[in-house]
């Protein structure tokens, strides 16, 4: 009874530390900080070659297509500026002032070669502002 | 009907509160004409959420734009369809369907168990009570679905163009049936706790409702999943988001509750495993409803920022705090009856079954909680993706398969090992075909090899149990195919059980295959130009575009052959909305899609020039669609499990047990 | 407008709150005894039913074992094992239930447990007899021949390890 017993804690235990393993390791390698514009800038040169996240805005006027359907835009968080280069899908709701999260390799170039690119709605979902345009001719 | 609306759920709110003190004070005092009155106020909950939804269906029908809510999920173009399915679109609309299909269920259990425990009873009640008052006070006082505008717009925001399909229709409300669903068993754990009656009534009372919730989040996670394949244009169905995480991390301490369950029905253990778990469901349901709302953790889907990200995470530190605290005031009353017999044993299978679940649980949950908790440590923002949940996850996986197919060999208690082994034969044998097979086929990827092999293993257990148990019967002289049904209708939860898996197995096929040997390549070519992806071929014959009232669409007109043989015309789509939606987002692409049940071909119009030439973006997803096809066969098996048996009583002079089912013969169900 | 239809909600839903305050338990009073709320707190009646659950789940247990049995994921040994230890706990559960019940008319003999699987069996549609029937021959199968008896009161075979016959449930020497 007591061998059964031994022999089921040590089988719960091979499972806990091997989920634990798995877990420690799989946060170890993949893990990607998530900067903001500026703060990717400040941590040039060591940033370089590292993969990263970055999430800006993208300013108005520096979006490039090129015939191939790659893109070239800049990000900015209102304080430093970055040029991106991207090749891949593009979400519909990419455009002009658009909230753009872009994740890939700041090169040694200063232009951020980014494989992975989303895009959310500018505005809070639950935001009244786009209604007072409509507003002048009520009541 | 406005201020109808939003009396009512006043209203609701105040009942609520009553009905928690009545049903404790009744149950307390003994004073059973409270415990009733407050059965009546939660049914008269339901009524008075039923007239509130009511009022803003209608508001949102008539294009109300006074109400801030329709002003920003409506337009005047909007499709009446999805003026209806915009009740759920937004904040304050959703958390009142929250509201309401948590009343209707707590309504059926005050009509379900009138004259079960009523020692038992009156605590569930004062738990759905206490749920219904955090959420009927949210809507009644931070986020009212009627809450008035300073003025009248002439044209609402419109409704996001790609929630305006059928299966984002759907999907919410799936969910929600899942998610609320969790908490009906909840509530009877408390009971079980609060009431001190420890035995396994409250599991009894609960088990369907278990598995119903557990059905309804698995058809919300297959359709959010189908949804975004088709709507989201990357070719892919899962990308480990936050909003999906905050559905599968129920999903997943769901299933290793109603396995865990069948434990402590047939042999009385784990009493205090089953206590916590349910807890631990609960508390990842209503967090995975938190992250949904709060935009506390950033994601595309995420679609408000607001104040009740707080108020949610009060609620939920206080859910924790009083159920595990009732938990250990309760331990020692928490005995087990009985010991373990052996390792080999179906209870140590689901065991380690519940682990694994747990395991993969609170990975998914370290992880999605992992920008927040490295920010609030580190200071810096930290966030893991998709390789990180796919390493931890796709090992426990591949056990978890493992385990499906061992399961039904062996038998409760203790397993002959000897047996095991006979009974393991054909389906060891059979994966071991497969192997060779699949390597014979040119296949190298090894966790694709291991996982169709335990694929092959799984149906091949599924199959001997169906197969001997019919036997049995066809050898007394049925034929195969009334012996078949009479074996499942006379053990539903374990031949439903079976089918389930075989649904997972499916699923699992899918999801190994259209992840290992996806290909994909985007090309840019001038008319008449073709582009080739394995043995297909896709000749670009040129843009058209047209008009119509909604929107100016252009369409890359393309012919595909196969083999040198051509078998189909494909259009994708790139669409501007002139107004129809939401005018924040007028650009939608449209996926063009082949589906055959070897493979979809999933193509894009990335973009096209003005020369006429298009980029084509072009994606094989082999066997993507016998993920579809297993979920049918998962909610079939779910139905069978669900489907209530035919009650014989025993006449017993003293007790009040009179109902059984297939499983449990002298049972009370 | 909205007014009134406010005030007759409200006072709907109030008259059907204090509702039960004023129906009499007229209702509660013709509950039988099963269901009345008084018995409910009467010890003995919950301790009848801690045990009752407890014979259900040894019961449901042997019933599985032998299911497993018949499919052939257990062996003989471990079967009888189980089984025999399984009716014994259930044996002195059962005791246990008639010592607490004074006034129970109900079987009391050690083969109450097994004459209520049969019963079941019998009221059980003719597929339980088919199993039944079919874990016989198993078993028989599954023997070495050696040590069978037939039972005296309807002739089906039997092994040494058997203390019933299990077709008819009498008492094999």
């Amino acid at each position: 009874m007591l061998k059964g017993r031994l022999k089921f804690i040590i089988a719960i235990a091979i499972i806990v530390l091997t989920v634990s393993y798995l877990v420690y390791g799989g946060v170890k390698d993949t893990m990607v900080y998530y900067l903001t514009v500026e703060e990717l800038k400040a941590q040039v040169p060591t940033v370089y070659d590292s993969r990263v996240r970055v999430s800006g805005t993208v300013v108005p006027g520096t979006i490039i297509k090129d015939t191939n359907g790659a893109l070239e835009f800049q990000i900015t968080d209102g304080t430093q500026i970055i040029d991106v280069a991207y090749d891949g899908i593009v979400p519909d709701i990419f455009a002009d002032d658009v909230e753009a999260v872009v994740e890939g390799v700041y090169a040694k170039n200063d232009v951020f070669e980014a494989d992975t690119l989303l895009a959310k709605c500018p505005t809070k979902y639950e935001s009244t502002d786009s209604l007072y345009e409509n507003k002048e001719t009520s009541y | 009907m406005v201020e109808t609306g939003s009396i009512s759920i006043f209203l609701a709110f105040i009942i609520s509160i009553y009905v928690l003190v009545a049903s404790i004070y009744g149950v307390k005092t003994k004073k059973w004409d409270f415990v009733r009155s407050a059965e009546n106020g939660a049914i008269a909950v339901l009524f008075l959420l039923i007239i509130a939804t009511i009022a803003l269906l209608h508001s949102l029908i008539n294009l109300d734009f006074s109400l801030k809510y329709v002003a920003l999920n409506t337009s005047t173009d909007l499709a009446m369809i999805y003026r209806f399915t915009s009740l759920w679109a937004g904040q304050a609309g959703s958390l009142l369907l929250w509201s309401l299909v948590l009343s209707i269920y707590t309504a059926i259990v005050v009509l379900q168990s009138r004259n079960k425990d009523r020692q038992l009873m009156p605590y569930v009640l004062a738990t759905l009570a206490t749920v219904s008052i955090f959420f009927v006070g949210i809507i009644a006082f931070v986020e009212s679905p009627f809450e008035k505008l300073p003025f009248i717009p002439l044209e609402g925001r419109g409704l996001n163009p790609i929630l305006q399909n059928a299966y984002m229709a759907i999907h919410p409300l799936t969910l929600y049936f899942g998610y609320v669903g969790v908490t009906v068993p909840f509530a009877f754990g408390m009971g079980a706790l609060l009431s001190g009656k420890l035995g396994d009534e409250w599991i009894r009372y609960s088990r369907k409702w278990a598995l119903f919730a557990w059905t309804f989040l698995s058809i919300g996670l297959l359709l959010g999943a189908r949804w975004a394949y088709l709507e989201l244009g990357w070719g892919g169905y899962w990308a480990w988001d936050p909003v999906e995480n905050a559905a599968f991390m129920p999903w997943l301490a769901a299933t290793a509750f109603i396995h865990s369950v069948m434990i402590q029905e047939k042999k009385g253990m784990l009493k205090k495993w089953n206590m916590s778990l349910i807890i631990i469901t609960f508390f990842l349901s209503i967090f995975g409803t938190f992250i949904t709302r709060s935009g506390i953790i950033s994601s595309v889907h995420s679609f408000a920022q607001s104040d009740i990200g707080p108020l949610f995470l009060g609620f939920i530190a206080f859910i924790l705090l009083f159920s595990f605290g009732m938990f250990l005031y309760r331990m020692n009353d928490l005995e087990t009856e009985n010991s373990f017999d052996s390792i080999l044993s179906r209870e140590s299978a689901f065991i380690f079954n519940n682990l694994l679940f747990l395991g993969a649980a609170f990975a998914v949950f370290l992880g999605t909680i992992f920008p927040i908790l490295s920010e609030a440590i580190t200071g810096n923002k930290i966030l893991v993706g998709p390789p990180y949940f796919n390493r931890v996850n796709v090992p426990i996986a591949l056990v978890l398969i493992f385990l499906m197919g061992v399961g039904p060999l062996i038998s409760w208690r203790k397993a002959s090992f000897k047996n095991l082994v006979k009974n393991f034969l054909y389906p060891i044998l059979l994966a071991i075909l497969t192997v060779i097979a699949l390597l014979a086929f040119g296949m190298k990827d090894v966790v694709a090899l291991i996982s169709f092999s335990l694929c092959a293993f799984v149906t091949g257990t599924v199959f001997t149990e169906f197969f001997r148990g019919t036997r049995v019967r066809v050898k007394r002289g049925e034929n195969f195919l009334l012996a078949f049904m009479r074996l499942v209708s006379r053990n539903k939860r374990r031949y439903g059980g079976y089918i389930v898996h075989i649904g997972i197995v499916l699923i699992v096929i899918g999801v190994t295959a259209s992840s290992v040997f996806v290909t994909e390549k985007q090309a840019t070519l001038a008319r008449g130009e073709s582009m080739e992806l394995r043995n297909y071929n896709l000749r670009f014959d040129g843009l058209k575009q047209y008009t119509t009232d909604a929107k100016n669409a252009t369409i890359a007109n393309l012919t595909l052959f196969e083999g040198g043989k051509q078998i189909d015309t494909i259009a994708p789509e790139k669409n501007i909305y002139k107004y129809e939606g939401n005018r924040e987002i007028n650009q939608e692409t449209e996926v063009a899609l082949r589906s055959t049940y070897k493979d979809d071909l999933y193509i894009i119009l990335s973009s096209f020039n003005e020369d006429g030439s298009a980029t084509i973006r072009v994606m094989i997803n082999p066997l993507v669609n016998w993920i579809w096809a297993g979920g049918l066969v998962l909610v079939l098996g779910a139905i069978v499990t669900m489907w209530p048996s035919r009650s014989k009583s025993r006449q017993e002079a003293f007790i009040r047990y009179t109902v059984r089912d297939d499983d449990n013969p002298i049972k009370a169900s | 407008m909205d007014i009134i239809i406010i005030l007759i909600i409200t006072a709907a839903a109030a008259i059907y709150i204090v509702l039960p305050f004023f129906i009499q338990k007229k209702d509660l009073a013709n509950e039988t005894l099963v269901n009345s709320y008084t018995n409910q707190e009467d010890p003995i009646t919950e301790k009848l039913k801690i045990l009752d659950n407890k014979k259900e789940t040894l019961v449901s247990a042997i019933r599985d074992i032998e299911f497993d049995y018949g499919l052939g994921k257990l062996s003989k040994e471990d079967f009888e094992e189980l089984d025999n230890k399984y009716k014994l706990e259930a044996a002195s559960v059962l005791k246990e239930m008639d010592e607490i019940q004074k006034q129970d008319d109900r079987q009391t003999s050690g083969d109450e447990i097994e004459s209520e699987i049969l019963s079941y069996r019998k009221t059980g549609v003719s597929d339980d007899v088919l199993m039944e029937e079919e874990i016989t021959a198993f078993r028989s199968a599954n023997q070495n021949n050696k040590s069978e008896i037939k039972c005296q009161k309807c002739g089906a075979e039997k092994s040494t390890a058997d203390l019933f016959c299990s077709k008819c449930g009498a008492k094999l020497n």
